[in-house]
């Protein structure tokens, strides 16, 4: 048995910076992993799919340029080698992560982490179980793919974003995406650029449900433009093995429909990774997901859970990590220096979408007088140069005060963006005050101007 | 410029046909002409409530954004998702592609074609 100021279980983006904050306040820590180091978003989300984006929208914008007659010749994606960089790319940033704890001197465990009972924590491998006794517990367990119950969808050639990213190149002719949100339209574009039949099948009357209307609205648009199917309203009812492949069923208004496909991607949504997580008569309460108050603390006395494994989370690897080093920062009694309340969403698509703060509806519902001025990038210089799509800036704001209270960005670079309009409403900013900046030229990033000017 | 006869029409450019019961709207002619190629269309969704006098839509050229008004006081049922994936048809077809439908009531003081022929002559001066 060892002695642990600190236990971390999940060794992804929330739970290696949460094991490095403990570390650095000369704690003891241990960081329990069963699978690889940076979880989720490195190995199987965030990093591979954007490994995959960078370079089949480079392919796009050769296509471009061909077009254009700037460029001549003939240029191929090579899938294999595509698919053997993200992995190369995802083994840099894992050893990255592993030397980080090295550095910060945490015990990386590997294997399987279970709480069996405040301060024990029952670590099991391949060489077998050990328990080991601490102070704290952080549980960063994660989260795992969801897979919708209708009958098939565990048939083979179903997979879900843990299978398409962590495995082998695997190109299909169709592809049927279930399931319109982040990752079903970064992973659309993807495979559109690839060759690939793309449909998209959404149960909602829009894509990006939760982003603003005019968003979902314009990617919808780009997304038909290259050639990918977008149904909306479409319910999944069934998927089966026919001669012409995988068919999946689905309803639009009540009227049946079907669409063939090679492989079947589930990408309806994420749940908690609490498999095997605590011992039953540990008492955690549990809604969905691990239940926590606003300092992070279970029901469970020394036990603190953060990211995508606690209820209502907001699935972001960077939400994590704030709240990861929030809850570190409670344990010791401090307050946390971070506005976990502010947390910028984005959407690698060409053009980039990127939010923060509050939508207009939003904000008009929390009963702001909002108004939103929208600035449009068609006349940007880079934006003309670049080739982009229709792009623009809408920032949310107090009619009375000015004060900015949110910003959707769909243009690009839009992620490199974001972070200008989450200083504006952490440190409520005017507008007039965001304008009176001077902004380099040409840049995407002057296109504020326009935004905040009223 | 085209100004169909059995249309009626408001002083913001908007074009408005009874239709078993309901209201269609859309952009003019002239007023497509104006505003030059569009590309997006930001439509309105099912079951939004207007005034007569808000601005329902809005239209989006290379040159700039401009607001569709409704003289209707009521509800909309209905949208032309089409205009999302050609917002050009309301340059090319400008009284087939109507934008909603209405159920309400007009609180606005119409004009006829020729009064907005008329209108939109003075306009131009």
């Amino acid at each position: 048995m060892k002695q642990y100021d600190l236990i971390v279980i999940g060794g992804g983006p929330g739970g290696y910076p949460g094991a490095a904050a403990a570390a650095a306040k000369g704690w003891k820590v241990a960081l329990v992993e069963a699978r690889d180091l940076g979880g989720t978003c490195l190995n199987r989300g965030c990093i591979p799919t954007k490994t995959l984006l960078h370079t089949t929208e480079l392919y796009r914008d050769v296509q471009g340029e061909l077009a254009l007659g700037t460029m001549e010749g003939a240029v191929n994606v090579n899938p294999a080698a595509l698919f053997a960089q993200k992995v190369a790319v995802t083994e840099k940033l894992r050893a990255g992560v592993a030397d980080l704890m090295k550095r910060n001197k945490v015990d990386v465990l590997c294997g399987h982490g279970k709480v069996l009972a405040p301060g024990k924590v029952e670590v099991t491998s391949a060489e077998g179980s050990e328990v080991y006794e601490t102070e704290r517990i952080l549980l960063a367990a994660g989260s795992v793919p969801a897979r919708i119950p209708v009958p098939g969808s565990d048939l083979p050639g179903v997979i879900t974003s843990d299978e398409l990213l962590d495995g082998e190149a695997n190109v299909p002719a169709r592809l049927v995406i279930i399931g319109g949100g982040v990752i079903g339209v970064e992973i659309a574009s993807v495979y559109a650029a690839l060759g690939t039949e793309v449909t998209i099948l959404e149960m909602l009357p829009k894509i990006l449900p939760n982003m603003d209307k005019e968003i979902s609205q314009n990617l919808t648009q780009i997304l038909k433009k290259r050639g990918i199917a977008v149904k909306t309203g479409a319910a999944l009812k069934e998927i089966t093995r026919g001669e012409g492949g995988l068919i999946c069923h689905y309803m639009v208004k009540e009227k049946p429909e079907e669409v063939a496909a090679d492989l079947v991607l589930m990408a309806t949504g994420r749940r908690a990774n609490l498999a095997g997580l605590c011992a039953e008569d540990l008492g955690l309460e549990v809604n969905r997901g691990i239940v926590v108050n606003d300092r992070f603390e279970t029901n469970v006395p020394g036990i603190w859970a953060i990211g995508d494994a606690i209820s209502g989370s907001i699935q972001l690897a960077h939400a994590a990590t704030a709240q990861a080093q929030a809850a570190v920062a409670y344990m010791a009694g401090e307050t946390p220096k971070i506005h976990l309340d502010l947390v910028p969403a984005c959407i690698y698509t060409s053009p980039e979408i990127a939010a923060v703060g509050l939508t207009e509806e939003q904000a008009k519902e929390a009963g702001f007088a909002a108004k939103a001025k929208k600035a449009l990038l068609h006349g940007n210089a880079k934006t003309i140069i670049t080739h982009q799509e229709r792009s623009f800036i809408k920032v949310v704001y107090d009619e009375e005060t000015h004060v900015v209270l949110g910003a959707q960005l769909m243009a690009a670079r839009a992620s490199d963006m974001i972070d200008e309009y989450a200083v504006a409403i952490a440190q409520k900013l005017t507008m007039e005050q965001m304008a009176s900046l001077i902004r380099p030229h040409p840049t995407f990033c002057e296109a504020a101007d326009d935004a905040f000017t009223l | 410029m085209n100004t169909p006869r059995e249309l009626k029409y408001a002083k913001t450019h908007e074009w408005v046909k009874e239709e078993d019961g309901l209201y269609v709207i859309g952009i003019t002619d002239y007023a497509q002409d104006a505003l030059g190629s569009l590309v997006f269309v930001n439509l309105p969704e099912l079951d939004d409530e207007f005034e007569a006098g808000d601005a329902f839509c809005d239209v989006e050229s290379v040159k700039a954004v401009s607001d569709v008004m409704t003289p209707i006081t009521g509800r909309v049922v209905e949208v032309n998702e089409a205009l999302l994936d050609a917002p050009e048809l309301l340059n090319e077809d400008p009284y087939g592609a109507w934008i909603a439908k209405f159920e309400g009531e007009i609180e606005e003081d119409l004009l006829d074609a020729e009064e907005y022929e008329e209108f939109c002559e003075n306009e131009a001066e």
